[in-house]
């Protein structure tokens, strides 16, 4: 056990020296929330994924697939598609759009992209509820997990795991949040290969698994898994559609769109990210089916039979490496609600409604200040943690995948999409998927989820059909938006004079009426051309 | 005879090993699942390469 503590002390050694290093580097409050958008393909695909894959990886995953076998794939099979696809799909139209609109987040884009104050302040409302819950269940991960594997209290896992979060947050922001995911994810692919492989051989090869585990189970094996499960087309699509519409929508996926240091690097990282996570996730799955078939002894819970499995099977140094690599799992999704919290908190309601006149210094002031107040308020929370915080927070992914997932794909590819339309998909859906579940509504036997998603597309597209179709200039923006050219330069220099009219000259080919200013009338508040003058 | 009802209709047959019951019951179209999404992002790929490249004039190479 004493080479275990060892390993695991390094690592976190490691994460300190990474935030250290980055400390310096941090100059403005762009690059603290944001990585003043410098992050190259590799390191934003890694990122991604590592904080994309939560505390979940290595319990409550291999607890599924302990418990039903093969069919827990119907949930690994949505990872690779959902996070490469947002990439290709969704990231690289965002970050043409936030940059055109000067945008650094999810909320500010939606305001921008539609003209609309109110956007930003649901949708930041929105992220601001889901994160806080899912921060509290991170820190309530890392106290269980850390107690399990070094046999600590509760609370010394949580401090222990929670502090070098905080910390090294603190001091290097977003960017050492992208590069201590980048080693997080490094750790998490390689141990869980040497894991699975080094089960596998010791079960005896790929056959003598299967027979073994059919001998628990015939139904461990088949894709319809115990009880029928998934048996139904529709059962075996939710998952699938559930973890997609995930990616589109998780708002710690889509700031990684935004930090791109180039829009053309999204479909580098969108290969990256496929190759990673194809050879990834049925295997971090699997090690739960596993432990079924080596463990001799059942876990008193199943969401250990993981741990269980590593502790048994791996050197000391290795399963050093296996918990460091499952603290990581953990600490890289922690830290980016850490930035996500702190960036809507002060960049889209602080700065936006109380400190509009601020300046850089005292924006990535304030922002490290609320880093530390909100984690010391999770933490508190995380001590007595509500008991169903895994059942909400599971709830709050479906809610962040239909409220910001829909609303975003929508926002890139319907040039039709209007604000009352946006606003409509967020509230209808949102209160059809919490009726849905806490009522226990049997809609056609629709799960919740699918029941939410069907109406915010509905909504989205019949609100914003019956609304005053978008003209002008948002649509000239759209269309640079989804275009493949070089965005004009004068945006990439950040010259906002040039901006103005690099982009006139794009609407005067695209509009189909004069721009407010060309007609004298008033330039909008907000909206592209509002945040380019502003810059001005 | 090992096969009961309701696990006849999905597949499941006692009689068969692991390893029978794996490939009978098509739980191997998981992993071609994933195969296919190499292959759509391969597409995906190539698509917006070419595209990036026509919008820079230089066409198709």
């Amino acid at each position: 056990m004493t080479t275990t503590y060892v390993v695991f002390v390094l690592y976190l050694i490691t994460l300190l020296a990474i935030g250290w290093y980055f400390m310096n580097r941090v100059r403005t409050y762009e690059d603290f929330v944001i990585g003043g958008r410098r992050i190259g393909p590799f390191a934003s695909s890694f990122s991604l994924v590592s904080s994309y894959m939560s505390g979940y990886t290595y319990t409550a995953a291999p607890g599924l697939s302990y418990r039903s076998g093969y069919s827990t794939l119907w949930w690994a099979t949505g990872d690779a598609p959902g996070n490469a696809l947002s990439f290709g799909v969704l990231g690289r139209r965002l970050r043409r759009y936030a940059e055109l609109l000067r945008a650094i987040s999810l909320p500010e884009y939606l305001e921008r992209r539609f003209n609309s104050p109110s956007l930003r302040l649901l949708s930041g409302l929105v992220i601001l509820i889901t994160v806080a819950m899912y921060l509290v269940a991170q820190f309530v991960a890392t106290g269980k997990l850390v107690s399990v594997m070094f046999n600590t209290s509760y609370i010394t896992g949580m401090v222990i795991g929670s502090f070098v979060v905080i910390i090294y947050t603190l001091m290097g922001g977003y960017l050492a949040v992208v590069y201590t995911d980048v080693i997080q994810f490094s750790l998490m692919w390689v141990l869980t290969h040497v894991l699975f492989w080094t089960a596998l051989a010791m079960a005896g090869g790929f056959a003598a698994f299967n027979d073994a585990l059919a001998r628990i189970s015939p139904q461990l094996i088949v894709p319809a898994g115990p009880d029928n499960a998934y048996g139904t087309f529709l059962a075996a699509l939710t998952p699938i559609v559930l973890i997609i519409m995930g990616s589109f929508g998780l708002p710690h996926v889509t700031i990684r769109h935004l930090s791109l240091k180039d829009p053309r690097n999204a479909r580098h990282a969108m290969l990256i990210t496929a190759i990673f996570v194809v050879t990834f996730s049925f295997i971090y799955y699997m090690i739960g089916a596993l432990a079924r078939v080596l463990l001799l002894t059942a876990p008193a819970d199943v969401e250990e039979a993981g741990i269980r499995l590593w502790f048994s099977i791996l050197h000391p140094v290795l399963a050093g490496l296996m918990s460091s690599a499952a603290v990581a799992s953990i600490m890289s999704t922690a830290d980016s609600f850490l930035i996500l919290l702190t960036s809507t908190l002060s960049h889209d309601f602080l700065n936006r409604y109380f400190m509009p006149t601020a300046t850089d210094q005292e924006r990535l002031r304030v922002g490290r200040i609320l880093v530390a107040v909100l984690a010391v308020v999770a933490f508190i929370v995380a001590i007595r943690p509500p008991a169903l915080v895994f059942t909400i927070v599971i709830f709050a992914f479906g809610a962040m995948a239909l409220a910001l997932g829909v609303p975003n794909l929508f926002s890139v590819y319907w040039r039709r999409t209007t604000e009352a339309g946006v606003i409509a998909c967020m509230v209808l859906s949102l209160i059809v998927y919490v009726g849905a579940t806490v009522g226990k509504w049997n809609v056609f036997g629709l799960h919740p989820f699918m029941l939410g998603l069907i109406v915010a597309v509905a909504a989205i597209v019949v609100v914003s059909l019956l609304s005053k179709p978008p003209e002008g200039e948002p649509l000239a923006v759209f269309d640079t938006a989804g275009g493949y050219g070089p965005l004009p330069p004068a945006v990439r220099a950040g010259a906002s004079a040039m901006v103005s009219h690099e982009i006139a000259l794009a609407i005067e080919r695209t509009a189909s009426r004069p721009t407010p200013r060309e007609a004298g009338g008033a330039t909008p508040a907000y909206g592209w051309r509002g945040a380019v003058d502003a810059a001005g | 005879m090992a096969v009961r009802g309701d696990d006849a209709e999905r597949g499941v047959n006692e009689a068969m090993s692991g390893s029978e019951l794996f490939w009978s019951s098509g739980t191997w179209l998981f992993v071609v699942g994933q195969v296919l999404v190499l292959v759509i992002v391969g597409i995906i790929y190539a698509y917006q390469a070419r595209k990036e490249q026509e919008a820079l004039g230089g066409g198709r190479r």
